[in-house]
């Protein structure tokens, strides 16, 4: 756990610190690629003002154990310089890198043995000093730079596949790697121990009784002693398996840490930063960007699973170093001051998907979904896409994940064929006539409602009685409303449960004017009532009864212009007014510090608003979080919320400890 | 353990503002027998609740159905009617307020001791119970409380912590003789003297900050 706070710790203090580049040793056949940008970061929130947060000292520093250290000044790290960070398959491991700029090697060593074992021997290599830290994270540096590489073998191999090829005769177990020869101690060798004879006498042949019960009590017993020493030794070889298993990960481990690290201190290698997928989305004026081999990262999340830290299926590791083929996506982040944004780009090398992927983006969102978003709203989530295209890029996606897959790689010429068929027999032209693509979701409010509870009320004689009060809960009011051509069907589908509801004591119920409504019973749901209704090509599913009487009156609301632009500019728009829904939820609130928090989140926190759409010929995204209230920039406003809500949580602490002694 | 996890359970089931109430009542005869209820109000947040009823984990801890929720209150009520003195045992819930109560007589109050300890030790097994919960003797009825959450609250998270800032532990103890006095400064006594009630915030009792423990004495009029 704490390598992996070490290395998230590393991530985020970086967003605090000019470029000896160190992207220029990102291998290009990295399948994910981060990089912190030390120039722009430092600017927008000094290293002196990062020692001034209590939660840094008291909260981070502690969980890494690295309680000496007293300012992130003193670490060693040179912030002021990128520092980059990828994963990649090599040697049979998948190695997550992290490729740091040093500005004083002494304190950068003494910060890694406060954290790890003091007594663990460093070992000299060619160039660089190499630190085995803990099992699978193994830190190199020299005067200017240091690597730390967490490695997972993936090619563990699963004890039961084995057991039953040899269960006949294998009584030891031994497997020796492809890639690391592991000479098998001793100790490993395993010869199982003699079945003893247990066979017992009787004590005395004079009972009558015990003599006839003597031999089924014998039988049992050897059988019982039998059994318990078969499952001894079954026990002790797959314990002797797994410790084999260890054993041959941790060598391989090493050896591919190594193997980064002689290439990072003494070679020139082929860098991602030249390479199409990655320049075409990536920004270097980006104050941190994160670079996705989209297939890459999906084939070792399988490895990971099938033959890395759980081995649970057979003998296939697939490595992945292709980046030309498959399709790309980048996280372009900027702390600007006002307000937090980031900007995401897909695209595919391949013309074939790539193509596919922009015809599923051929949709625009209809002016009567928008006319379902209220001014005022808690929030929005509009969704226009093309559903015909959609299915056709799911086949060609499944049809090249499928292929992929564990043990299908020899099947590929099946899967095609079953793509084929499923091809045939689904009606994609039908299925975009249901649902064309246009969804629209509206949180117009949260309103109190009066809700009845059972309390108890007492007269002189303490005698209790049972009274009906109220209290205010809040309700909310949304609507999920989604285009159709097929309102015939949409009819039928919405006018079924009514016969069913009168034989049972659902209060589903058909409405005058052409709609239905669910009816609640009280304090079942946070609602009194959902409504259903299919009109002008829509589906509606609403808690508000002014959104059926509205759309009854072909009546709509009017959004703001910014809205109007957002929902029919984009494929993607999501707004959520922050202010508003912490306003509303706080009144619900009861503790001081939760309250507190509250009240600095209305203070300091803007709208998030998030646009997706078609942009310079690829799908790009931009999601923004406003900030307002006293902060220099929205990454110092980062801090400051940390740091405050940790003052309020530590404040409210003291205050229990006092209140309880 | 197990009472760690039911404690965060029952947290968890009536999390987020929610309010609840305990009502202990205990009728004591000049004999030493009497009757005995006990009832958990969850009314105030029936809408949380029944939307979490409708989950199949929250916090990681798994929701119990009402079946399971009956099935307990079953097991509750068949172990203390097999203690011996406890007799007429019937248990109710209504998932409509979300209201549970245990309802029983008791010969005296050391059949009612018992009837605790065997819950406990059911729930707990392999723990120590506590022997005495009340004691009445001489004219002089004590209830006490050897139980202490206040290890186990200090380790809940703040959002849990919120459930009990609004709870309430009432405990009415009525009673044939007239009462005298009461050790516990919070208790209120009724103008016929003939009963008595101590009414808490949950938190104050848990944090030990207020107690629930009580003496009261009887006259043998």
């Amino acid at each position: 756990m704490k390598k992996y706070l070490l290395l998230l710790t590393v991530s985020c203090l970086a967003i605090a610190g000019h470029a000896q580049n160190l992207l220029d040793k990102v291998p290009a056949t990295a399948t994910m690629a981060i990089r912190y940008s030390g120039e722009n970061f430092s600017k927008n929130i000094p290293l002196k003002k990062l020692d001034s947060y209590g939660f840094i000292k008291e909260h981070v520093f502690k969980m890494l154990h690295i309680e000496n250290l007293r300012s992130v000044q003193n670490t060693g790290i040179d912030f002021g310089k990128d520092i980059c960070q990828y994963v990649a398959v090599e040697d049979t491991c998948i190695n997550f890198v992290t490729l740091l700029p040093l500005k004083n090697e002494a304190q950068f060593v003494k910060m890694i043995r406060d954290s790890y074992d003091a007594k663990k021997n460093t070992i000299q290599k060619n160039g660089y000093t190499f630190l085995p830290v803990s099992d699978g994270v193994y830190i190199g540096w020299n005067k200017t730079s240091a690597v730390i590489v967490d490695a997972s073998y993936q090619n563990r191999q699963n004890y039961w596949t084995r057991y039953y090829d040899t269960i006949a005769a294998d009584t030891v177990v031994a497997v020796a790697d492809s890639t690391v020869a592991v000479t098998v101690d001793s100790a490993y060798q395993f010869t199982p121990p003699k079945i003893v004879d247990t066979t017992m006498a009787p004590e005395s042949d004079t009972a009558t009784m015990e003599i006839e019960l003597a031999p089924m009590i014998e039988d049992q017993a050897k059988e019982e002693e039998e059994r318990r020493i078969r499952d001894s030794i079954s026990n002790m070889k797959w314990e002797l398996w797994q410790q084999q298993q260890d054993l041959i990960a941790r060598k391989q481990q090493e050896f591919s840490s190594a193997h980064v690290m002689d290439r990072f201190f003494s070679e020139n290698i082929r860098s991602i930063k030249n390479e199409p997928a990655y320049t075409k989305i990536i920004d270097p004026a980006a104050h941190a960007s994160i670079w996705i081999n989209n297939e890459g990262i999906l084939e070792q999340y399988w490895n990971f699973f099938e033959k890395g830290r759980y081995s649970i299926f057979g003998n296939y590791a697939k490595q992945y170093s292709d980046t030309g083929s498959t399709s790309s996506s980048a996280l372009n982040i900027y702390f600007d001051k006002d307000k937090m944004r980031m900007e995401t780009s897909t695209f595919s090398l391949d013309p074939q998907l790539d193509a596919l992927g922009k015809s599923v983006m051929n949709s625009r969102q209809s002016n009567s979904l928008l006319g379902y978003v209220n001014p005022g709203n808690i929030g929005y989530f509009s969704v226009s896409i093309n559903s015909e295209a959609m299915t056709h890029y799911y086949y060609e996606y499944m049809r090249r994940y499928l292929a992929k897959m564990y043990n299908m790689r020899e099947y590929s010429e099946v899967v095609d064929i079953y793509i084929d068929l499923l091809e045939i027999l689904l009606d994609e032209k039908g299925i975009a006539d249901l649902l064309p693509g246009n969804y629209m979701f509206v949180m117009h409010d949260m309103k109190p409602r009066i809700v009845n509870y059972t309390d108890y009320e007492y007269d002189d004689e303490f005698n209790r009685k049972e009274v009906k009060k109220t209290k205010k809960e809040l309700s909310p009011l949304f609507t999920f409303a989604f285009e159709t051509r097929r309102e015939d069907f949409l009819k039928k589908l919405a006018k079924l449960p009514v016969k069913y509801a009168e034989k049972s004591d659902s209060s589903y119920k058909w409405k005058e004017g052409g709609y239905y409504e669910l009816a609640f019973k009280e304090g079942e749901m946070p609602f009194s009532s959902m409504y259903f209704m299919v009109k002008d090509g829509k589906g509606i599913v609403t808690t508000s009864k002014e959104v059926i009487d509205m759309t009854l009156a072909g009546k709509t609301y009017t959004p703001d212009e910014n809205t109007r632009n957002s929902v029919l500019g984009n494929n993607y728009s999501v707004n959520i007014s922050s202010k508003r829904l912490i306003e509303k939820l706080s009144t619900q609130l009861s503790t001081e510090s939760n309250k507190k928090v509250a009240d600095y989140l209305i203070k300091n926190l803007g709208d998030l608003k998030m646009e997706t759409g078609i942009r310079d010929g690829m799908i790009r995204g931009t999601t923004t979080l406003q900030v307002t209230g006293n902060n220099s920039n929205s990454l110092e406003f980062l801090f400051n919320m940390m740091d405050s809500i940790n003052n309020i949580m530590e404040q409210e602490k003291q205050e229990g400890k006092k209140k309880i002694n | 353990m197990r009472t760690v996890a039911s404690l965060f359970l029952f947290v968890c089931l009536i999390s987020l503002t929610g309010c609840f109430e305990i009502v202990e009542q205990l009728f004591l005869k000049t004999d030493g027998s009497g009757d005995f209820q006990m009832v958990l109000n969850l009314s105030k947040s029936r809408t949380r609740l029944n939307s979490i009823m409708k989950m199949k984990t929250i916090n990681g801890h798994d929701v119990p159905s009402k079946e399971d929720i009956r099935y307990r209150l079953s097991e509750i009520e068949k172990t203390v009617s097999k203690t011996a003195g406890i007799s007429n045992v019937k248990t109710s819930i209504d998932f409509d307020n979300f209201i549970a109560s245990i309802n029983c007589n008791f010969k005296n109050v050391a059949a009612l001791n018992n009837a605790v300890k065997n819950i406990y030790l059911k729930e707990n097994a392999g723990k120590k119970a506590p022997e005495k919960i009340y004691e009445y003797n001489a004219g002089v009825f004590q209830r006490w409380n050897k139980y202490s959450f206040k290890d186990d609250y200090t380790k809940l998270s703040n959002a849990d912590k919120e459930v009990f800032a609004t709870a309430n532990y009432t405990a009415i103890f009525k009673f044939e003789s007239a009462v005298s006095a009461a050790s516990n400064k919070e208790t209120r006594i009724a103008p016929s003297k003939k009963a008595v009630m101590l009414k808490l915030n949950t938190l104050d009792v848990i944090t030990e900050k207020k107690s629930i423990e009580n003496k009261i004495n009887l006259t043998n009029r």
